[in-house]
């Protein structure tokens, strides 16, 4: 730390304790333990999923134990569950509400048609099949294989572009997707036959092969869903933003499950070819996809149980209404003459389940969640601490944790003490140079960064350093700027000019997820959680990524939710928790990534005096704690001048003061900009200015 | 050259009427960000009541009227019954909502009336033409473009000039700010669906005019084909949405037009999939700017 004058030596005082050894220790530590919590968790979602499927098997083996058509219907129930479950990966997680996976189904059902139908029946369907492939003949589970396979990499083909969309975009293109896939396989006669049935593939699938594939898909899904990567691509659908600025890789995530997913419906379709026997482009079209959405909305798309019960629900429905429809007893092949009976009750399922159950019914619970649960709260309820998820709490567990607390009480110490040796000089200019001296200990800065919309400047060549151990504010009006330096900072917009750099390194042109990972956290102005995960997994997203690419500063999410004093609503769903629980989550989501910078955006804000105050000691406790460097925003002054230790006053889009809080509560330039005196009003005596003894 | 003038005809007409589906489209989007999947169902709504009213012996003027008072209703029922309730939920919940409406309008006729084709025939005027030079320009042509010129017209009247209509505009950019201004939300919103069912009503009429008939299925394609104009011009973007609708209907005549006999049963496969490209290449839609999401 030597060279690093004035204001490193506080910081020398606060990050001792962190010394690289204890890092290191607590790194391995750390990983060890997470890696014991992680198997556990799969564990109980492959527990999970195993009792799913003994459900299952009995409900289908008893169905088909009665023979006939009972028989088939439980293998269309099975391959069904299979296509559902295989959309639920994509849609489910992802929160992207995929059309094109029924395609999937229909192209790996071609394809293992095509490979295993007799050279016989070829000769007359498809003679001139390109590839010579009328006179290929597979056994049918290997042409079954070798479907899935190269279905499974056409999607991931067109999964390179669908997973940088979200949203409604990327429906529309499912859509098209679809469309497509159908125009293909009725047109491409010499591979396909056209719009008539393909036939002559060898019928093999029963109902020990539904459920084998059923087995296959549960797992696939729930241990997807219950690992990183799966936790991962559900932050994306919460919340893009905070996701990729908690250091996840949206894009990437969401193709992986976009991958696997198609898998999982390729296994279906190639299922339902060699059950049918025929098969035509239109069986995997509008029809089968109104199904599956109906069978994955009713159940509640973001749970792998909620799918399997949707399905189950919806066959007992539609055999149901097909015996009111009185139709032939083929299922699923061609339209019964009252098939729009059926497609009546699912449009009227779905409509209902939207108005009253928009996550279905069973929303995302699972089988295993409700089992564990229950045992978990026992185990817990033992040892637990009382905690009332309370800023009181979260600050008391803060200082709790913390090694030694040099300035507990928020009160008249906070900026005399605080403050290292304020920088020689007047206050502007020639204050911060001092610490360009050593660029080691300077571990933000911004240099010139300006940023213009649409010829509107938000930021000016605004520069600004924050270092490790300081907690630095940036204040200045309504629409000066602030939050524009902190999305520019954080890489969601990219500035029009200037330079940034972290201990060196380059942000320029990183991604947010990159710049997050690199160790720069942080908080929105309004709250930005994942709503629908707990509070454990919003901050085991954040937890992960640090245990992945800084294991020397990652700790596990339970030790985040002790010191925050989470730990009763570590179950709870982030969205219910009240208003400011909420903006503590996201604090602690944000120190969970174990930030050599942390951005705070407004954290005071709607929180009266009194919070506030609490606020001060618990944004010290955190420094105190992680060593790390934090600029936060605010527009109350009272709250800034108590909490931090060197101010940067932005107005306009440009840096108009910086320096102590002393300092620039007296420099004339912030007065103004304060209180407006270039609107011609006449400003009060600076009432609003606190003075410094009362902070 | 008058083959081209005959396609550029042909293109204009064509996409007239789907860019007076896409316009409907695009003002309800632009105030409550549905994505009404059942768009095109009204165009199916309009045709069985048209069918009725043709069944009954009244003249086509009647019973086209008729339809387009019909697909209003629809319109506005569809908003009562099931986007109300969800007016407040994410996208995604209207988004199915609304692909569940569809579903369920399609199979009623379906199972209520008959899954066949309905007879619903145009007076003969309408196919009648003349020739200026080698091109044939038929009633046909110029009713829709003549429609379309007027509809739009009177939108744009209606947006300008109209509490209701300023009102409409200013909910597309924030709606909540409008309700603080003292206009009732419902009765934009209500009015958006109105507009939107009577630009439906109005190419229904003009597609039955062309294709004589109605199926219960006949919705969907035209429903898809007003969103694809939609986010040829940018979701929620009511110009770009007009001119997408004639960019997609070029498209489509220039296709079937010039592609080899062997590949025209691609043509709606090279549609959609230059609909997919773009959007992967823009997601905003070709004719609207990249926006920032604001943080």
């Amino acid at each position: 730390m030597s060279g690093v004058p004035e204001q490193g030596e506080a910081l020398a005082g606060r990050g001792a304790a962190l010394g690289p050894a204890a890092g290191a220790a607590r790194a391995s530590a750390c990983a060890a333990e997470e890696r014991r919590v992680q198997r556990r968790e799969l564990l109980v979602a492959f527990g999970g999923s195993v009792g799913l499927f003994v459900i299952v098997a009995a409900i289908a083996l008893g169905y088909a134990a009665l023979g006939g058509s009972q028989e088939n219907t439980a293998i269309v129930l099975l391959m069904n569950m299979v296509l559902v479950i295989g959309l639920q990966i994509f849609s489910g997680n992802s929160g992207v509400l995929s059309l094109a996976h029924v395609s999937f189904a229909g192209i790996a059902a071609y394809i293992s048609a095509i490979l295993s139908a007799p050279t016989l029946v070829k000769g007359t369907t498809i003679p001139d099949a390109p590839f010579g492939l009328a006179g290929v003949e597979l056994p049918a589970p290997l042409a079954m294989i070798v479907a899935v396979v190269v279905t499974t990499l056409i999607a991931a083909v067109i999964g390179l572009a669908i997973a940088r969309l979200s949203g409604i975009s990327a429906t529309i293109v499912t859509l098209a997707l679809m469309l497509v896939v159908f125009a293909v396989l009725t047109n491409w006669k010499s591979l396909t036959g056209g719009a008539e049935a393909f036939y002559g593939i060898p019928v093999t699938t029963n109902v020990w092969w539904g459920l084998g594939a059923v087995f296959v898909a549960l797992v696939v899904a729930r241990l997807f869903k219950a690992s990183r990567l799966g936790l991962r691509v559900q932050s994306t659908r919460e919340d893009e933003v905070a996701a990729s600025s908690s250091g996840v890789q949206v894009v990437r995530s969401r193709f992986w499950s976009w991958v696997l997913s198609s898998a999982v419906c390729a296994m279906a379709g190639v299922l339902i070819a060699h059950f049918l026997g025929a098969i035509s482009p239109s069986g995997f079209y509008f029809t089968l996809l109104f199904l599956t959405l109906a069978m994955l909305v009713l159940g509640g798309e973001y749970g792998v149980t909620g799918a399997v019960v949707g399905t189950v629900l919806m066959t007992i429905v539609s055999e149901a209404t097909r015996y009111l429809g009185d139709g032939p007893v083929i299922f699923g092949v061609d339209i019964p003459p009252l098939a729009g009976l059926s497609q009546l009750v699912q449009g009227a399922i779905i409509i209902v389940v939207m108005i009253w159950r928009p996550f279905g019914l069973l929303g995302d619970r699972e089988l295993d969640g409700l089992l564990s649960r229950r045992l978990l709260r026992g185990a817990r309820s033992a040892g637990g601490r009382v905690a009332t998820a309370s800023m009181e709490t979260a600050a008391a567990g803060a200082t709790a944790t913390a090694e030694p607390a040099p300035e507990t009480p928020a009160g008249a110490t906070a900026t005399g003490e605080a403050v290292p040796e304020a920088p020689a000089g007047p206050g502007t200019a020639a204050a911060a140079p001092a610490a360009d001296a050593a660029p080691a200990a300077a571990a933000l800065t911004v240099r010139g960064a300006s940023m213009h919309f649409a010829g509107l400047a938000a930021l000016n060549d605004a520069s600004l350093e924050v270092h490790s151990g300081q907690v630095v504010g940036l204040i200045g009006p309504n629409g000066a700027g602030k939050t524009t330096l902190l999305n520019v900072i954080s890489g969601l917009y990219a500035p029009t000019a200037g330079e940034m750099t972290l201990n060196g390194v380059s942000l320029n042109g990183l991604r947010p997820y990159q710049i997050a990972r690199l160790g720069i956290a942080r908080t929105f102005q309004t709250t930005r959680l994942f709503r629908e995960l707990t509070v454990r997994q919003n901050l085991e997203v954040a937890a992960s990524v640090a245990r992945g690419h800084r294991p020397q500063a990652a700790r596990s999410a339970a030790e985040i939710l002790s010191q925050f004093g989470f730990e009763e609503i570590a179950d709870t769903k982030a969205g219910v928790l009240p208003y400011g629980v909420q903006r503590e989550v996201e604090v602690a989501r944000a120190v969970a990534l174990g930030p050599g910078i942390l951005l705070l955006d407004e954290p005071a804000a709607g929180l009266n005096d009194a919070e506030s105050m609490e606020l001060v000691s618990a944004v010290r406790g955190i420094r105190d704690r992680e060593g790390c460097g934090i600029l936060l925003i605010d527009h109350d002054l009272h709250f800034v001048m108590a909490l931090c230790e060197y101010i940067y006053v932005l107005d306009a889009g440009r840096i108009i003061c910086r320096g102590a809080p002393e300092e620039v509560q007296r420099d004339p330039l912030v007065v103004a900009a304060y209180l407006g005196t270039r609107g011609g009003e006449a400003p009060a005596t600076a009432p609003t200015m606190p003075a410094l003894g009362e902070a | 050259m008058t083959d081209f003038l005959q396609q550029v005809l042909n293109g204009i007409s064509l996409g007239s009427t789907y860019a007076l589906l896409a316009l409907g489209l695009a003002i309800v989007f632009s105030i409550i960000g549905l994505v009404n999947f059942a768009h095109g169902e009204l165009i199916t709504a309009c045709g069985y009541v048209m069918f009725a009213g043709y069944s009954v012996g009244l003249p086509w003027f009647v019973y086209a009227g008729i339809g387009i008072v019909g697909t209003v209703i629809t319109a506005l029922l569809m908003e009562r019954l099931a986007f109300r309730p969800v007016r407040d939920a994410s996208p995604l919940t209207m988004m199915l909502t609304s692909l569940g409406v569809s579903i369920m309008i399609a199979a009623a006729f379906e199972t209520f009336v008959s899954p066949r084709v309905k007879a619903v025939p145009a007076p003969d005027w309408i196919s009648s033409a003349v020739h200026i030079g080698g091109l044939r320009i038929q009633a046909e042509h110029i009713l829709t473009i003549g429609v379309t010129a007027v509809a739009v017209l009177l939108l744009l009247l209606l947006l300008k000039k109209t509490t209701i209509g300023v009102a409409m505009r200013a909910a597309a950019e924030d709606f909540n700010a409008v309700r603080l201004m003292g206009i009732k939300a419902n009765a934009v919103i209500v009015t958006a669906f109105a507009i939107s069912g009577f630009l439906a009503g109005l190419a229904a009429v003009l597609i039955l005019a062309r294709r004589s008939a109605v199926n219960p299925h006949m919705g969907i394609f035209l429903g898809i084909n007003a969103f694809v104009a939609n986010v040829i011009g940018g979701l929620g973007n009511l110009w770009g949405a007009l001119a997408g609708g004639f960019v997609l209907g070029f498209v489509e005549v220039a296709l079937r037009a010039w592609l080899p006999v062997n590949l025209s049963g691609f043509t709606t496969g090279f549609v959609f999939l230059f609909v997919a490209i773009a959007l992967v290449i823009r997601p905003g839609g070709l004719f609207s700017p990249k926006v920032a999401e604001r943080v």
